[in-house]
């Protein structure tokens, strides 16, 4: 079943301590696709996130990349993916074009590949020549431009982006969801997202999964969603869900 | 390694381009020779007012009012060289003199004199009233001694020739010379060491120390930073998704801030050298240094066929093996340092928090050094030796300090062994900490308690 999809996750419980912050969530992503994880602040979506980027240990079920386990194969699964950190900064005092060269220099072994993956980072960051310039000169909307160029120019199979476009004004927001769009299809990358923007969800994302204190209240195509709970927007839906839990929990 | 070179560099270019890095640096090297000029034209100054500059006058408040006291302002007065005025009590000689001391001949003092002379009295003592503008050096009452001296050698000739010795009276005061030489046992070297040259050597001696902690402190602060802002703008988690090996990491980071440490201590250690030779000379000039050619000591010791003698400055050149000894000890200290640093910039979120973490250690650190610089290595307790002799930045501070003295103690080797030890463990712990399930659990259990605490 999981060797289908580009992620798997079943039944994923995160502890820390006492604390639970995953409660056994279980959700799939196909090649190609790009999904979304939307919930409010505290839900579990970065954790999540951490532990398919390799970077945090399940408490316990399985998470499957590709097929691998995440907590076996991690290393095998660090060449196929990359990751963008919510509010991912800089290093001031190098270069774009440093930076760039710098992971390509890590990916790859070839000149070739070398060249052509920093030609490519260079365009989708497209930020012209300033791409020489320091980091430490670049706006919030350039870092995260930079960062993202970083994580699509490897062309990884899996790219793992948390709340992509927090912090960002709303130029530099639809630009990165513009960049994000264009270069994952182009590329073929499948991409899992988070985000508490659901104007940016449903502009991107072919599926999400709505996701409240460690767990997955709903989950599927977002046209499906929207006809099955009778809404029109996914904001609409999403404060129903989030309410009716609300609800249950207190009765 | 491909990785590993890459992320080095990166880190390396990130530091060495930093402001807040490099700055302190140069500052260090330029600061440091300013700071000796200061003190070297601070002490030429001094020494001008007090010693240089000859005495023109004083006063003199006669309340003796004996032949011996008008004998001696008579002879005064016949000097051409002091410019005396006289008074009849203090207070008036203080508001209305101009004299910068006033030397007062009190009641009784010929009466004394007189007992001194025959043998059966105390020796006579006169009475100095210096005014200065402030104290400070401590050597303000030199110029008052030297106008005592000049009543003193009056009273000198006139006993000399009532006692018809005129001609013996060098021999009398002063009958012998000596010249003194140092034999330094563990060196088993003559060492002829004047006022001057003893400065050259003790300056050193603590300031060795001193410069170790400096680049420690250095070290510990570039390697914190650094990880601390791989935390704060998130760099750091996606360093530990990309596809290399967690060694890499924590080797870059460690490297990163031991090269760019060693920089800038280079830096230190040119400001250093410079301060201290300026001191050294600055000093010098003013202190008799005894050459070889002049030391009678040296000359018969050279006669009797004796070639073991060295000037104190060759004693600061040491052996090349104790020279090796102090390598390895700085680079076990700068490496255990770095990696002291990255964990504590992996433990804080941010830059802040982790200043907090490295400020309170540089307390007790600069404490143990300052312990070390005043402390004479051979008289310590063995225990404590061997425990300062263990912690790596402690060591290089003792050996330092010993190697001036090329002092071998058999307690160094298992001190390097029991340091060298103590960074691989330390290393081996941080390698296993540097995981981002680790940092989320202590970063978890410390939130965990703060809240506990507020609620």
């Amino acid at each position: 079943m999981s060797n289908e999809h580009a992620v798997y996750v079943d039944r994923l419980v995160k502890r820390y301590g006492k604390t639970v912050a995953l409660r056994g969530i279980s959700f799939y992503v196909d090649e190609g696709e790009v999904f979304g994880l939307v919930g409010p602040n505290g839900a579990g979506k970065t954790t999540t996130l951490r532990i398919l980027a390799t970077l945090l240990l399940p408490t316990s079920g399985s998470v499957k990349i590709f097929g691998m386990d995440i907590v076996k194969d991690a290393n095998r699964i660090r060449r196929l993916i990359s990751y963008l950190p919510e509010e991912a900064g800089t290093y001031k005092n190098i270069t774009g074009y440093e930076y760039l060269s710098m992971i390509a220099h890590i990916y790859f072994n070839s000149k070739k590949d070398i060249e052509e993956a920093i030609e490519l980072g260079i365009k989708i960051a497209g930020i012209g020549d300033r791409v020489y310039d320091k980091m430490k000169t670049y706006s919030k909307g350039m870092q995260r431009r930079i960062q993202l160029a970083r994580a699509l120019m490897v062309k990884p199979r899996l790219a793992i982006l948390d709340e992509p476009t927090s912090g960002l004004d709303v130029v530099q927001a639809i630009e990165i969801r513009e960049t994000i769009r264009y270069f994952a299809k182009k590329l073929g990358i499948t991409i899992v997202m988070s985000s508490h923007n659901m104007l940016e969800v449903q502009e991107i994302c072919d599926r999400v999964a709505i996701i409240d204190s460690g767990r997955i209240l709903e989950q599927g195509f977002i046209t499906e969603l929207l006809s099955k709970y009778g809404v029109e927007s996914l904001e609409k839906l999403f404060i129903n869900l989030i309410r009716g839990e609300t609800r249950r929990e207190s009765a | 390694m491909r990785a590993l070179k890459q992320l080095l560099i990166k880190d390396i270019k990130d530091l060495l381009r930093d402001p807040r890095i490099f700055i302190p640096f140069i500052i260090s090297a330029v600061l440091l020779p300013i700071v000796g000029i200061v003190v070297v034209q601070g002490f030429r100054q001094s020494v001008q007012a007090v010693i240089a500059r000859p005495i023109e006058s004083f006063a003199v408040v006669d309340l003796d009012g004996s032949e011996l006291s008008k004998f001696i302002i008579e002879a005064l007065n016949r000097s051409e060289s002091v410019h005396i005025e006289t008074f009849k009590d203090i207070q008036e000689a203080i508001v209305e003199g101009e004299s910068e001391f006033i030397v007062v001949i009190p009641p009784g003092f010929a009466n004394q004199f007189r007992s001194y002379v025959n043998g059966s009295g105390a020796m006579p003592v006169l009475i100095v009233i210096q005014r200065v503008e402030s104290i400070g050096l401590g050597i303000e009452s030199a110029r008052a001694y030297r106008g005592v001296e000049i009543i003193s050698s009056i009273l000198r000739s006139m006993l000399a020739n009532r006692l018809g010795i005129s001609k013996a009276l060098p021999a009398v005061l002063n009958p012998i010379a000596s010249d003194v030489l140092l034999y330094l046992e563990p060196r088993q070297v003559f060492v002829y060491v004047t006022g001057a040259s003893a400065t050259m050597m003790t300056l050193p001696m603590f300031v060795a120390p001193l410069i170790v902690a400096i680049i420690g402190l250095t070290v510990l602060q570039i390697a914190a930073t650094s990880m601390a802002l791989e935390n704060e703008v998130k760099t750091f988690e996606t360093l530990l998704t990309l596809p290399i090996p967690r060694s890499s990491i924590l080797l870059s980071k460690i490297l990163g801030a031991f090269v760019v440490g060693l920089i800038g201590s280079m830096f230190t250690v040119i400001g250093f050298a410079i301060y201290t030779y300026m001191v050294s000379a600055g000093i010098a000039q003013y202190a008799t240094i005894i050459t070889p050619s002049k030391s009678p000591a040296i000359q018969l010791l050279l006669s009797l066929g004796i070639q073991n003698i060295v000037s104190p400055l060759s004693l600061l050149i040491p052996k090349i093996s104790f020279l090796a000894m102090i390598v390895v000890s700085s680079i076990i200290m700068v490496f255990f340092l770095a990696v002291l640093g990255v964990v504590i910039g992996a433990l804080s979120s941010d830059v802040r928090i982790a200043s907090t973490f490295v400020g309170p250690l540089a307390m007790p650190i600069f404490i143990a050094i300052y312990f070390i610089g005043f402390t004479d290595p051979l008289h310590l307790d063995s225990f404590v030796r061997l425990v300062l002799l263990s912690i790596p930045i402690t060591q290089t501070a003792l050996l330092s300090k010993l190697m001036i003295v090329n002092l071998w103690l058999p307690e160094i080797t298992i001190g390097i062994i029991i340091s060298l030890s103590l960074t691989l463990a330390t290393l081996i712990v941080s390698s296993r900490l540097l995981s981002m399930e680790t940092l989320a659990r202590i970063h978890y259990y410390f939130t965990k308690r703060k809240m506990r605490q507020l609620r």
